[in-house]
């Protein structure tokens, strides 16, 4: 299956899913002009990726949005619960929500986001400035 | 209910019309039903989680946003601030023509005076002016474009325009209560052990200026430029302790209502032609002047009478005490 590889611009983050390394990165800022348009594609990739995988390939995948809109939130979620889903029958899903300590809420996001999840692993990953 | 189309919520639409769709077909065996009802639960928990979180989330932002915008209100006038976030002003490098009452005031030899006063001292000492003088300006609702270190520049007209006449009178006005307020501010500095007084000078003129943003799509500032800035700013300059000096336009509008000495021509910087500026008193009773004012240079005569400071009888003490005193005698002998 080919990667993934969509830019950053000034108002999305850059996504690079490499079906190879089996490594997941979404980074930057989300605040498309239309959401749905923008993510439908990336959905798309993952359900089919994720179909095809092996049943107990390691994934891990890295979250770092600094900003983002309440749209993006809500895409950030159905993510979320995908993976949650496929978790549940047997993928090795990790998540690392990357937070930067000087936003002051990028802690805050991450902490709602993985409350309820049982099968991913979820990580809160503080960014290290090197 | 709105349609499926480009929207996050495209999978919930779906769920939604699928679960409708099947409710109107004549018969439905009730193991379908049960599944669809299974599928429609646990979407809703899903949807009822998603929406908790993000309700949180989105008060969480507002309120921050909320105490930002307080923050940044500090650093820009208050009509500013209300454009900007009523969204009438788009941040574009953008003026137009308008006719203003310009404001100009600053504190005479400040900067002798904060040469040899402490840094924090003076933090604190120029902080309890400016905080008194911007109370005032809020009041008389100015635009506050700037400070200077101890100077101020107002404007009255933009953004809130109502006419001529009245910018040119809230503005007087405004001057005239700062300088009230000034005698409050020596009284209290020299109690804190400042010994020199400070004094403060106004200029006013009213005239056309370009406002607008000026600067860069990066950096700008939302203020004026013309010759009534530059005119208000050169009357400051000439005024004298306390004094407030408006243009001959600005008396024009407010000479009904505000009490002010005979015009001078004044040579200004900057200006060929001489400058005639009027001397600021006070604000006229409504009911009656209490103010007379004589001016007779060449006679020798220079004379205010504030009736509403002095009485009658304390007038005629005061005249009767400026007879010469042979005068006094033959109203002595006569009695």
């Amino acid at each position: 299956m080919e990667n993934l590889n969509i830019e950053a611009t000034k108002y999305t983050p850059k996504i690079f899913f490499d079906a190879q390394n089996h490594v997941l990165d979404i980074r930057g800022m989300s605040y498309p002009e239309n959401t749905s348009v923008f993510y439908d594609p990336v959905f798309s990739w993952l359900e089919e990726y994720l179909r095809q995988v092996e049943r107990h390939q390691e994934i891990i995948v890295n979250i770092e949005l600094s900003y983002f809109n309440s749209s993006s939130s809500k895409v950030v979620m159905d993510f979320l619960d995908l993976f949650e889903e496929v978790s549940s029958e047997g993928k090795n899903i990790t998540v690392n929500w990357i937070y930067d300590e000087d936003i002051e809420e990028a802690l805050e996001f991450g902490e709602e986001f993985g409350e309820e999840l049982e099968s991913v692993t979820f990580n809160l990953v503080r960014k290290i400035d090197i | 209910m709105k349609k499926a189309g480009d929207s996050v919520f495209n999978k919930e639409y779906e769920i939604y019309e699928a679960a409708e769709a099947m409710l109107k077909k004549e018969e439905v065996e009730p193991g379908k039903l049960f599944e669809q009802f299974m599928v429609l639960l646990k979407h809703y928990k899903r949807l009822l989680r998603q929406i908790e979180i993000v309700t949180r989330l989105s008060d969480n932002q507002q309120m921050k946003l909320n105490k930002i915008l307080e923050r940044l209100g500090c650093y820009v006038s208050f009509q500013l601030f209300r454009k900007i976030t009523d969204g009438k002003d788009k941040g574009e490098i953008k003026t137009q023509r308008k006719k203003l009452t310009v404001f100009f005031s600053d504190l005479k030899d400040f900067s002798y005076v904060s040469s040899h006063i402490e840094g924090e001292m003076l933090a604190q000492f120029l902080n309890s002016y400016l905080e008194a003088m911007t109370q005032i300006v809020i009041k008389w609702k100015g635009t506050l474009d700037k400070y200077m270190g101890d100077a101020i520049m107002v404007f009255f007209g933009d953004p809130e325009f109502t006419s001529d006449e009245d910018h040119a009178l809230r503005c007087v006005s405004m001057a005239i209560e700062m300088r009230d307020k000034m005698k409050e501010l020596r009284r209290k500095w020299y109690g804190l052990g400042f010994q020199e007084p400070l004094h403060f000078r106004v200029g006013v003129s009213t005239g056309y200026c370009t406002v607008g943003n000026f600067g860069s799509s990066e950096r700008m500032d939302y203020t004026i430029i013309g010759s009534a800035v530059n005119l208000a700013s050169r009357l400051e300059t000439a005024a004298d302790l306390d004094e407030i000096l408006i243009s001959h336009e600005t008396w024009s509008y407010v000479k009904e209502k505000i009490i002010c000495e005979p015009p001078h021509a004044l040579h200004l910087k900057g200006f060929h032609h001489p400058i005639l500026a009027h001397k600021v008193l006070n604000i006229k009773k409504k009911d009656k002047d209490s103010m007379v004012i004589l001016n007779d240079d060449t006679r020798g005569l220079n004379l205010k009478i504030d009736f509403s400071k002095i009485s009658k009888e304390e007038l005629l003490a005061i005249i009767y005490n400026l007879k010469p005193e042979s005068e006094l005698k033959t109203t002595d002998h006569s009695d």
